[in-house]
């Protein structure tokens, strides 16, 4: 794209260029057109919407880093959501990604950046990060007009999204990636585990390695206790868009492809009368300083239910995404005998057999010795 | 000493043997019950407050494994007479007899207790497989604190953890953490087991009251 208000001596180079020449020749020729013209053009610039007058491509004139980054970025290429679709539903119901789902593809900068230097704000992102992270993480649920569990901490402090969320994470960083798992760099010991941050004024509370529930639980993610509560859509109907169910009382894990758990939502699409489940990692952003209880996890009646025992459906994240052993049951194989054991069976079926020994002893020595 | 007939009453048992080895039962139930709650095995839930639960485990076994090195060195300093470990051939023989007797396979042997008055001793203070009980008991308690150490402080015990590390995938295991959870699970349902069978031959035996009173009436050797 060429200027049109400049002399055909303009015309052929392109605008970058231009932008160096017009300094470096003192403005000689287009100066009278661009004294006028400047003003001009940044008075319509601030009062027509962006998505009227520009695209990625114009974007580029000046950003160009950013424009060929984002064009690789999961805003753009919508991977993860096309991804995850493939390994659940898609193969179920063999059918491309819904249209529903592309509402996510961001093709424009101006769906941000409503227009010039606009900064995107957290309603921004809100707009489309609505399930599990923004409105819950103002302590909203989404899809009904009432308050959840609690908001994020974060949010109690003021936080927004770019205050943890680099350029670099929305913009994309040049990779081609396949789901926001590599995507998303930030941590949290970016804050936590750096005396030397401050937010917004603020010194984020320290990592405490040693406090006991810490040590206990190195292969968890923070998200699994911190992240104390997150809303499942139970049976999203893609025929009508209306979804059965939605609740928070739900909590399981996976484990993440570096063997971490994480916290994980099951996710029923109904399609035809015909329903697909999956389950996938979530980062929930409800974060509260008081972890869940260890009850969560650590008890007879949630422990199946949160490691999802027995679940039949499809896992969806990046490769190395599974299911994880619950703590209480320790399964192991016999090396060459390749049998599996399950060591709370094993462990009964001793005790079982040692007081069933002492039962025969017992009663063979009242026959025989009429309990002397 | 009091004669009766073919028995003598003797001090069997001192004091510090008997608090020792009552301070490891009841320490040994508290261990156990919580770590039954720990693992969720068989439905316990009490404490219903796991870090609760898990603190009185960790610390109680401590108090635990402190009561069993009272009682190695009350075994070494006066009572390898009995329990060394020169005595297993023979505690082993005793079984394998009393093991054929009890299938009726072969004859009963003679209880080999007892007290000679006149040298003021036992000639044979115990059932010869009890030789194999306290050792069997210190090799698992070893065991236990071994595997349970670094589950509790794992950055103070690191270097166990890396050990497990290695052989956890021969086991079809995620991490060495895994395996010593499992080993550890599995030497404690063994523990369960010979504290079973141990009670019951106590009271087989006819030995409990001695453990608390700390005396018995013995057979005099003949």
């Amino acid at each position: 794209m060429r200027p049109k208000f400049c002399s055909n001596a303009q015309a052929s180079i392109p605008y970058l260029e231009f932008k160096k020449s017009i300094y470096s020749r003192g403005l000689a020729n287009c100066m009278d057109k661009l004294k006028i013209l400047i003003p001009l053009i940044f008075l319509i610039a601030s009062v027509i919407p962006a998505s009227a007058t520009s695209d990625i491509h114009w974007c580029a004139m000046c950003h160009a880093n950013i424009a060929k980054n984002f064009t690789k970025s999961l805003h753009y290429t919508v991977n993860g959501i096309i991804n995850g679709w493939k390994q659940g539903a898609g193969k179920d119901f063999n059918m491309p990604p819904p249209k529903l789902c592309y509402k996510c593809h961001i093709g424009n900068c101006s769906r941000c950046h409503i227009y010039h230097k606009f900064i995107p704000n957290m309603t921004t992102c809100v707009d489309c990060h609505e399930h599990n992270i923004g409105v819950n993480y103002i302590g909203y649920l989404v899809k009904k007009m009432k308050k959840g569990p609690s908001p994020d901490i974060h949010y109690l402090h003021n936080l927004t999204c770019m205050d943890c969320h680099g350029k670099w994470e929305i913009h994309g960083d040049g990779h081609n990636y396949t789901f926001a798992w590599y995507a998303v760099k930030v941590r949290c010991l970016t804050c936590h585990g750096n005396e030397s941050v401050v937010v917004k004024g603020m010194k984020p509370k320290q990592y405490d390695p040693n406090l006991l529930p810490h040590r206990l639980h190195k292969n968890l993610s923070c998200f699994v206790c911190h992240a104390v509560w997150y809303q499942t859509c139970r049976d999203c109907h893609l025929n009508d868009g209306k979804i059965a169910n939605i609740t928070t009382s739900e909590f399981h894990v996976l484990m993440g492809p570096n063997g971490k758990l994480y916290p994980a939502c099951i996710m029923s699409v109904v399609y035809d009368g015909k329903r697909s489940t999956a389950v996938g990692i979530v980062m929930p952003h409800t974060i509260s300083a008081k972890a869940r209880p260890c009850s969560d996890c650590h008890s007879p009646e949630n422990t199946s239910k949160v490691f999802l025992v027995g679940f039949k459906g499809h896992i969806i994240g990046p490769p190395g995404t599974r299911l994880a052993n619950p703590p209480d049951r320790l399964i192991f194989k016999v090396p060459i005998l390749n049998i599996w054991i399950d060591s709370e069976k094993l462990g009964t079926l001793i005790i079982g057999a040692t007081l069933l020994g002492i039962l025969v002893h017992y009663l063979k020595r009242r026959i025989t010795m009429g309990g002397e | 000493m009091r004669v009766e007939g073919e028995y003598v009453e003797v001090h069997r048992q001192h004091l510090l043997y008997r608090i020792t080895h009552w301070g490891i039962v009841i320490t040994g139930l508290i261990v156990g019950f919580t770590g039954l709650r720990l693992g969720d095995i068989w439905g316990i839930n009490i404490p219903s407050d796991y870090e609760l639960a898990l603190k009185i485990h960790v610390y109680t076994a401590l108090v635990f494994a402190f009561f069993w090195v009272l009682m190695f060195l009350q075994l070494v300093t006066h009572e390898w007479k009995w329990f060394g470990f020169h005595r297993f051939p023979y505690s082993i023989k005793f079984l394998i007899a009393e093991t054929k007797a009890w299938l009726g396979i072969g004859p009963h042997i003679e209880d080999p207790r007892c007290y000679d008055p006149r040298i003021g001793d036992y000639r044979e203070k115990i059932i010869p497989t009890e030789v194999m009980v306290p050792w069997a008991y210190i090799a698992l308690t070893l065991i236990m604190g071994i595997t349970g150490l670094p589950l509790y402080w794992p950055e103070y015990f690191h270097p166990i953890i890396a050990i497990a590390d290695k052989y956890a995938s021969i086991f079809g295991l995620a991490s060495g953490v895994d395996l010593l959870r499992v080993v550890h699970r599995l030497v404690m349902f063994i523990y369960l087991m010979i504290m079973l069978i141990h009670a019951y031959a106590c009271y087989v035996f006819g030995v409990i009251k001695s453990m608390i009173t700390g005396k018995r009436k013995e057979r005099i050797c003949k």
